[in-house]
């Protein structure tokens, strides 16, 4: 009784003060995302780590639908919407500054960790506080729409450069590790975590679809998704996304722009290290 | 004939490893082409998702199909590829996320343990990707039991 007793102790405070002593080592993250990559490389042994950034259009399950993606490619039908992205963009602000003067990190390295409040900052809320700072109305919907068009008319901006998130922080890494776990836990009355389809089953065929590679989830967003453009709402962020997927495991969404979202939208930025930007891009 | 290719497969299962038993076994039926007649044939033809919306007293195997197959419900043909004879024209075939299911008999010892993996597949492995139907309420027991009696017949 009394040794069960220690052990339920020694368990209960290792669980407990897991998150206070927290943030995983450097080295450790590095070796998460060596592990990652390279669970990819031999299951895809023909998909170089670049080609992540075209998502499920890459994988071998998908090869029979590849060329249909190229034709559309060549006339991508997101294009006219870029083009509003870009001007929205440059549209001045009433105090004469623009986004363009707005304080932002480069793209590739969002979400940015500020010791300061101890917070993640996305590429979305920098928006809203830059919008904010210069008095005018910050964008209330941060999943689809402007919000959208502009991440896209920023992120383009650095396409083919790899993504590098600074972990060096503890802080940071302890965004990360919640990131993880939220990643590898098995959530909904469905029982998936995003893992089970998107690492184990990643390539294989859920009916007629294929489940799409973990790894470059995220480097081509936002997307422009068919299925979404029959709805009038094209344009989705990747908090859109993660909302979608919960929805789809039936279990119940968190917040866009919520700390759930932060975290994973952080261990997906890890471990995209060294994959290149491809943005906007189109998805079914 | 029949007879002589189960126990011949049967004794090939008990060999290879579970985990391919299913597809080594597609693969067999599919060599012995049309000498073997599946078991399946007996239950008439399958009918399509929207043909099982109008069935009436169609009894407890097509039932337990059609159970299966609605997306609603078991939605089993999401990761499975479900053998069964003449598959119903047009019916888009199955996910390739977990084994095909065929030959049930020679996976399960009895009913009750294939019943069991439908009900909480993570009591056998914890990390399975097949959803509890039975413990998180998917389906209901009565409709686990239909699927069951479905999955026997092939």
């Amino acid at each position: 009784m009394r040794t069960r007793l220690t052990w339920a102790i020694t368990v209960l405070s290792v669980v407990l003060l897991a998150p206070v002593a927290g943030a995983v080592t450097e080295v450790e993250v590095q070796a998460d995302i060596d592990t990652f990559q390279g669970y990819f490389k031999k299951r895809f042994p023909n998909v170089a780590l670049a080609d992540y950034a075209d998502g499920v259009n890459a994988l071998p399950a998908y090869s029979e639908r590849r060329a249909n993606w190229e034709l559309l490619m060549e006339f991508p039908p997101f294009d006219p919407e870029m083009d509003k992205a870009r001007k929205e963009w440059s549209k001045p602000f009433a105090n004469g500054k623009g986004l363009a003067d707005c304080d932002l990190a480069p793209a590739n390295t969002y979400p940015v960790y500020d010791s300061g409040s101890d917070d993640l900052r996305t590429l979305a809320g920098d928006i809203n506080v830059c919008l904010k700072a210069n008095g005018e109305k910050p964008i209330k919907n941060v999943k689809h729409g402007k919000m959208a068009r502009l991440i896209a008319a920023y992120r383009e901006q650095f396409n083919g450069q790899a993504m590098a998130v600074d972990v060096s922080h503890p802080g940071a890494r302890r965004w990360y590790e919640e990131g993880r776990q939220f990643y590898w836990a098995k959530r909904g009355q469905l029982n998936f975590s995003c893992a089970n389809c998107h690492v184990h089953n990643a390539g294989k065929k859920v009916r007629g679809d294929v489940l799409s590679a973990g790894l470059g989830h995220g480097v081509g967003f936002p997307v422009f998704r068919t299925k979404w453009a029959v709805a009038g709402k094209p344009w989705g962020t990747v908090h859109r996304r993660y909302g979608g997927c919960n929805k789809q495991v039936r279990a119940n969404p968190f917040k866009a722009q919520g700390r759930e979202y932060k975290a994973l939208e952080m261990y997906e930025a890890v471990m995209n290290t060294g994959v290149p930007l491809k943005v906007p891009s189109q998805r079914q | 004939m029949v007879g002589v290719e189960r126990v011949n497969l049967r004794g090939i299962i008990g060999m290879v490893s579970f985990r391919f038993a299913g597809t080594l076994l597609l693969g067999l039926l599919l060599l012995a082409g049309g000498v073997v007649s599946p078991t399946v044939a007996t239950a008439g033809e399958w009918p399509s998702d929207k043909q099982c919306k109008k069935l009436k007293d169609a009894g407890v195997v097509k039932t337990g199909w059609c159970v299966a197959i609605n997306r609603r419900k078991g939605n089993c043909l999401g990761c499975h590829m479900a053998i069964v004879n003449p598959w119903p024209e047009g019916f888009p075939p199955g996910g390739n996320v977990g084994p095909p299911l065929v030959a049930m008999k020679s996976r399960f010892e009895s009913k009750e343990a294939l019943r069991a993996q439908i009900y909480d597949p993570t009591v056998r492995n914890p990390n399975t990707s097949m959803p509890p139907f039975g413990k998180h309420r998917l389906l209901s027991d009565k409709q686990i039991d239909q699927i069951v009696e479905w999955l026997w017949t092939i």
